[in-house]
């Protein structure tokens, strides 16, 4: 066994040093052994052949299938893009929206000078049938204080009923518990009377306290008269739309259209003090009446 | 006919090795079936055999590739030598026996292919070499392994017909 044993051994490393001469023999061009070569590629090509032309076959159905995946994901990134798109225009069509409400109220901080105006959001709303209040978000930090009055560039909203260090509620002219004093612009008229809330119909405020002969129209601006303290003279109300007499009494009242669209307040300007008595909307003409 | 099968094997390796594995190359990453072959037999049937198998799949992958000949005969005739060296020590149906054994075996087929290059005139960054190449294979050669080895095993009667024929060196 030991002779076995080492003939083996013998064999393993005269082929070591067989293959190691050829190696250096054939990297030299010392030996050639186109024969052997020869066979083996006459031998193999054709196996070679059929296999690379299966295998070419599977790794294009493999391809076609990385391909499929690759439109798949592509699609899905486009289908993301085009969200994301989507996200951005809704964005920048609420960007130009939000600017075109800020300029308006810009505008209308630089055309009336006599009020210190200070400019919140609107951050919350409670409707319902019997209240009708918003929450901005301002409050004391800003100098907001109770009884302070709540405008738009189109017209009165209301006036703060409770104001907190960052936030204060406004109660709007919508609210049943609101009054403010109403005024009639129309230099012939200039009747005066009381714009109140209204359960039954939240939308749709009317002016009250007004004489069966007074003179009020279909189509009258209402701006606020200025007494009672709380609003400044001068402040759209609304427009009179329709005059209906009160039932078994000598007055009449006037339901208006407000002149604030409530349901699309989203920036308000809050009237921190107004520096003097505001001019008459419209200057006195000789021989209206007053 | 008793070496009819492990013939089979090693053509079989040879032309997958020639035309379908060029489509499994990752990176630098290309499995080496003759040498999953050759560490295969060397393992289950101990030195006689990796030897055989070496010499001969590295013969005629030299004798088609044509570039060194003898390069990859020496390879994994040695390398078929070492790790039938192991045969006895080792436990045959271990799961990571094959994944170890390709694993280190792979990377010692590399070095003594380096070294035959490097005694051919070829120099070459060898860490460079070891960490972009060689390790990268012998990663990809583990997870092809078990399928080879395993696939020898279970079939390990009809391959080696005659029995263990493991005479020691």
């Amino acid at each position: 066994m030991p002779l076995f044993r080492y003939k083996k051994t013998a064999i393993f490393i005269i082929a070591v040093i067989l293959v190691i001469v050829l190696m250096h023999g054939t990297a030299t061009n010392t030996y050639k052994i186109p024969l052997a070569e020869g066979l083996v590629r006459i031998i193999f090509t054709p196996v070679e052949q059929a296999v690379s032309k299966l295998a070419y076959g599977v790794n294009g159905w493999f391809s076609s299938g990385a391909k499929l995946m690759s439109v798949y994901r592509d699609n899905e990134a486009l289908r993301q893009e085009v969200e994301q798109l989507r996200q951005n225009n809704i964005r920048l069509t609420e960007l130009n929206s939000e600017n075109q409400r800020l300029q308006a109220l810009l505008d209308y901080r630089q055309n009336a000078p006599r009020f210190d105006l200070v400019t919140a959001a609107v951050i919350g709303r409670e409707p319902g049938t019997w209240f009708s209040t918003i929450v901005i978000n301002r409050g004391t930090d800003s100098g907001l204080t109770k009884d302070m009055s709540v405008i738009t560039p189109q017209g009165l909203v209301g006036h703060i009923v409770s104001a907190y260090e960052t936030s204060a509620k406004v109660m709007l002219i919508l609210d049943p518990r609101s009054a403010v004093g109403g005024l009639v612009q129309r230099p012939e008229s200039r009747v005066t009377g009381i714009v109140v809330g209204q359960a039954q119909a939240a939308a749709v405020p009317r002016m009250t306290n007004l004489a069966r002969e007074s003179d009020v129209i279909k189509g009258d601006i209402i701006i606020t008269s200025g007494l009672g303290g709380i609003f400044p003279k001068g402040i759209p109300v609304g427009e009179v739309y329709d005059v209906k007499n009160e039932e078994g009494g000598l007055l009449k009242y006037a339901e208006i259209k407000t002149a604030v669209d409530f349901s699309k307040l989203e920036e308000v300007l809050v009237i921190r003090s107004a520096k003097s008595e505001i001019p008459p909307a419209v200057p006195p003409q000789p021989g209206v009446k007053q | 006919m008793p070496y009819l099968w492990l013939g089979l094997i090693i053509t079989a390796g040879v032309v997958l090795q020639s035309t379908v594995v060029s489509f499994l190359q990752v990176g630098n990453a290309r499995p080496d079936l003759l040498l999953m072959v050759t560490v295969s037999a060397a393992l289950i049937s101990g030195r006689t055999s990796g030897v055989s198998v070496g010499f001969f799949s590295g013969l005629l992958w030299d004798l088609l590739t044509a570039q060194f000949f003898g390069m990859y005969t020496l390879a994994k005739l040695i390398t078929g030598y070492t790790v039938g060296g192991f045969e006895k020590k080792v436990f045959k149906d271990n799961p990571l026996l094959p994944l170890v054994a390709i694993f280190l075996a792979t990377i010692f087929h590399e070095i003594i292919l380096y070294i035959c290059a490097l005694t051919l005139g070829i120099e070459a960054p060898f860490f460079l070499l070891i960490g972009k190449n060689v390790v990268p294979s012998a990663i990809y050669n583990c997870l092809l392994m078990p399928f080879v080895y395993f696939g020898m095993f279970s079939f390990r009667k009809l391959i080696w017909p005659l029995g263990r024929h493991t005479t020691e060196f």
